[in-house]
Order: structure tokens, then sequence, then C-alpha cells
């Protein structure tokens, strides 16, 4: 499967191709950037729902934590620490604690399944820099028309992109 | 987009009304029942006071992060610390003429059961008697305000040389940024003082060392909602045409922070009495929760951190002036209440009419008071935003960045 690749080193540029890449709907299959460019996801309207699964995820914590709270501490084995109830005021602290602990690897959990990540897997795509500084578009070239292909590089060619490649 | 704020009649008339009603509402309590005419003084200053302050804190943060979004709206919080030229003289008023019907320890016949009774409450006042005396209170509320008015004053001047000096501008923001530092050790090393003095010194006996933190973050709190709701009334006049969901969102943010930060406070100071159980520190809790009303106690959390947490949570919810409005109101409206309860339980039993036993007491002087203090406060603080030519800061560094700001999300 050949792709076509544009690699930047400026993510202004990379903006700025993204804006029109949305303007020619082309089929951009993967972009790979060193940090987080939130805008990208806006400017290709991809919406995550990962943020709601984490809020779902923190309600189970919640849950779960003062469940087993209240198992241990009232029904098990009740004791008698210093005459308090059982039921006691001290459980957030330890329901804020594992609510954090809890949410934050489901959600980490969540990602790599979304992701189609595991340890071990070997890289989908290899190419020299994308593990520095590089930004880099893939697109698939047997999604494109010639003149499809002809209007890209056009566009790579213009928002300065520092390379044009195919893999 | 205009450029300069001005104070429109209608304005005017609005603070005038509402200080004419708190003026009524005064003389009528201060005829009916001075120790409740004394608590209302003290409870209405005291939570525009601590507004004022908290946005004046509010504004450093804004300088010591260098925060570009904000930089618009500096004027609102700048304004909000005129208030504390009145908010001395009633402190003053309080001190001299209201101590002995508001405080305890300078009349503890008159507010202490049995106080001649047992001699154990006599030992306790003596011990505390270096601290909690009248002339050493007099001279602490002069620091307090010298100290706060300086800093804050220095902010403002900086601020008018930076507007005038396009030359220097860069050097008066400089300044202004250095003395936010100055501004913030200043006023949290004092402001626990203020906070023992002007509101745990309502109960001699109990003490927490816990009670001025959850104070100063209540006030930093608050005061981000009050910005919120004059950022949106001016936005609605059209003095900030530029604003855009992300200017919203980042004010929101400081409700969302504000509210968890808000319910930690709340809670340690809370969870630690209740599990240390020891009598003299439990009592506090004990009487609001017991005596008081156990629905305003359980309330307080709930408008304070429920509520807000809750409705901003969602992305769309949180970027909504309109929801922003609604919060913020009902988060001064939990301010208000937090300050009730933090005033009111220790004195309830000395108000005329409350029989043996404590239960809330709020009424029309209630009302009517803090509206007047509403009035006072509008009118200082809008004033002084209408003298300064320009609503927007002319030679600010970040001013283009506000303009201009814009969230990915």
């Amino acid at each position: 499967m050949s792709k076509l690749v544009a690699v930047y080193n400026d993510d202004k540029k990379l903006m700025d191709a993204a804006d029109q890449l949305v303007k020619a709907k082309a089929p951009v299959e993967e972009i790979i950037t060193p940090f987080v460019i939130e805008e990208l996801l806006e400017k290709f309207h991809i919406k995550s729902n990962i943020p709601l699964l984490a809020f779902f995820y923190g309600v189970l914590g919640v849950t779960s934590v003062f469940a087993a709270l209240y198992y241990t501490f009232v029904v098990d084995y009740p004791l008698n620490i210093g005459g308090k109830p059982n039921l006691s005021l001290t459980f957030p602290v330890l329901m804020f604690i594992g609510t954090i602990l809890i949410t934050v690897l489901s959600t980490v959990g969540t990602f790599f399944v979304m992701a189609k990540l595991y340890p071990g897997k070997d890289p989908e795509f290899e190419y020299p820099g994308i593990n520095d500084d590089k930004m880099v578009v893939l697109i698939d070239k047997s999604k494109l028309t010639p003149s499809m292909e002809t209007k890209l590089r056009e566009i790579f060619e213009t928002t300065g992109a520092e390379k044009i490649d195919e893999v | 987009m205009k450029k300069q704020f001005i104070f429109s009649k209608k304005l005017q008339t609005i603070s005038l009304i509402l200080m004419v009603i708190g003026l009524i509402a005064g003389i009528l309590a201060y005829m009916a029942d001075t120790n409740r005419f004394w608590a209302n003084i003290l409870m209405s200053n005291y939570f525009f006071l601590l507004l004022a302050l908290g946005a004046a804190f509010w504004m450093s943060l804004q300088y010591i992060a260098e925060a570009g979004w904000s930089a618009a709206f500096k004027r609102v919080p700048e304004s909000f610390s005129y208030y504390l030229v009145p908010a001395f003289i009633f402190m003053l008023a309080l001190v001299f003429f209201g101590l002995k019907y508001v405080y305890p320890w300078a009349n503890p016949e008159g507010h202490i059961e049995d106080f001649n009774k047992y001699p154990e409450f006599k030992e306790i006042l003596e011990v505390k008697e270096p601290y909690l005396n009248k002339n050493f209170f007099i001279i602490r509320t002069l620091i307090f305000f010298v100290v706060w008015f300086l800093t804050t004053a220095l902010l403002r001047k900086f601020s008018k040389k930076e507007d005038n000096d396009k030359a220097h501008a860069l050097k008066w923001f400089e300044k202004s940024r250095f003395f936010s530092k100055v501004y913030i050790f200043a006023f949290s090393l004092t402001f626990i003082f203020a906070g023992f003095d002007y509101l745990m010194s309502l109960e001699p006996f109990w003490y927490s060392t816990l009670f001025s933190i959850k104070e100063l973050i209540s006030g930093f709190f608050h005061a981000s909602a009050l910005i919120i709701l004059i950022v949106y009334f001016l936005h609605k006049k059209g003095y900030y045409p530029f604003m855009n969901s992300s200017h919203w969102h980042d004010f929101s943010k400081y409700l969302f922070m504000g509210s968890v930060l808000f319910a930690y406070a709340w809670y340690f100071q809370y969870m630690l009495i209740w599990y240390g159980n020891i009598p003299e520190e439990a009592e506090h809790y004990f009487l609001r929760r017991f005596h008081f009303s156990q629905s305003l106690f359980v309330l307080n959390i709930v408008i304070n951190f429920f509520i807000p947490f809750l409705v901003l949570l969602p992305n769309k919810l949180a970027k909504n002036p309109k929801v922003l409005l609604i919060m913020s109101i009902t988060i001064l409206i939990g301010f208000f209440l937090d300050v009730y309860l933090s005033v009111f339980p220790p004195l309830v039993h000395t108000f005329a009419g409350v029989g043996e036993h404590i239960h809330p007491v709020f009424g029309l002087y209630e009302i009517g008071i803090f509206l007047g203090f509403a009035g006072l406060f509008m009118f200082v603080v809008f004033r002084n935003m209408a003298k300064r030519k320009r609503i927007l800061p002319v030679n600010h560094p970040y001013i283009e960045e506000s303009l201009l700001h814009h969230n990915a999300h």
C-alpha cells in the first residue's frame, strides 16, 4: 500500500495545510505530530468521546470505592474506632484518591483499546524524523484520483512542506 | 466599541436607591435591636471587603502568571479595590462603637450564658487577653487596612502610569508584576489575622488554624464569580464586543477550580474537627449543625461546590455566558450563606425575640442592609471605573493577545 507523505517542521505551516486539506476534502489517513495539537481535531471535525467516558469512569470510581469502604467498614467488619460511627466522614479522602486511580487507569486503558495499541506492537508506519521534531501528513494513495493528487501536491508545496515523499 | 465606561444615570439611581434602602433598614434595625444591627454591618461589610481583596488577588494572579487572555478585563478587579475605603470606615465604626455588641470577648457578661458561674470561662479569656483586647484590635485593624490599601493603591498607580506613559509601559508592567507578588504575600500574611479577628473571635473559646485559609480561598473563589457577573453586564452593554467562547471558558475555569478548592477547604476543616472530637473545637460545628440549622449547613456546600461543579463540567455549558451568569449569581448567594453561617449562629441568642431555642434569624433588616452595601459597592466600583479614560488597558503588553484570544477547545 503506497502512501503520499508530506513532512513539515512548523506547526503553523501544518495548520495552513490542514485548512486547505479540509477544504479540498482530501482523504487524510493520519497526521503524526511530536506534540498534541488539539486544533487539528477541531479542524477535521473529529470528536473524541474519551472525556465523556472519563466522567462515567469517575462516577463508577466514586460508587465502587464507596461500596468497597461501606462493605469493609460497616457490613463485614465493623470496628469501634474511638467511638466514631462506622459510616465515617473520612470516607471522602479515600474515595477521592480511589476515584482518581480508577479514572486515570481506565481512561488510559480505553485510549489503548481505541487506538489499537498494546505493548510490543510493531510500528504501523516508519519514517525518518517522526520520532523527533517532524510533523507528517499521511494520505492513502489508493483513494486518490490523479487530478486530486496533483492538487494535494500543490497544496503541500504552497504551504511550505519540507519534503513531499512516497512510501 | 465604546471606549470609556459611562456610569449611566439609570445605574446611579439604582445604586442610590439601594443605598437609601440600606440606610432606612439600618436605622430601623438600630432602633429595634442594636446587636442585630452591628451583626449585619459586620456581615455585609465583610462580604464586600473579602470580595474586594479576593479580586485584587485574582488580578495579581494574572500578573504573576503572565496571563494574556485576561488583560482586557483588568479594570474590573482593579476597581473593586476602591471599596477598601468604605470598608475601612465601617470597620472603624464597628471597632469603636459596636465592639461590645458583637464580640463576646469585649463584653463577656452580655454574651456568654452563666459567665460568672463558671470560672473557666474567665480563665480562657484572661489567657487570650494579650491578643484579644480593644486597643490591640484597633491597632490591628489599622495595620490590615494600611497594608491592603497601600499595596492595592500601588497596583492601581502602576496601571495608570502604564496607560499614560507609552515609552516606558513595559517598565510599569514589570513593576506591577513585582508588586503583585508583594500584594499576595502581604495579603495572605495579614488576612490570616484578619480572619481570626473579624470572624473567628465571634467565638472566643473556639479556634482553628485552618479557618483563615478557608476564608482566603473563599474570597478568591467568590471574587471571580463577581468579576464574571460584572464582565457579563459590561459585555451586554457593549463594552467588550471582542469576547468569544474562549474568554468565557477561561472565566468558567476559575469558577470550576474555585468550587473544588472551596470544597477542599470546607471539608478539611470540618473533617479534622469532626475526627479530633475535642469539645472546644467541635463546639463550632455543633452549634451550626445541630442548634442553628442542619439544612443551611448542608446547603452551603451544595451551592458552593456540587452545583457549580456538576453544571460547569460539560464543555458546552462551561462556555455558555448565560449559564455562567446563573452560576455566578448562585455562587454569590452561596457566599452570602457562608458568611451568614459564620457570623449569625454565635450571635443569634443575643437578638431580641429569640428565646431559649436557637433558630435562623433572617428578615428584612438583613436584606435591606445587604442591599445598601451592594448599592455602595456598585457606586464605588462603577464611579471609579468611569474615571479611567479607557475601559481597555492602553499600553498593556498583552492586550492584543487578550483581544485575539482563542483556545482550541
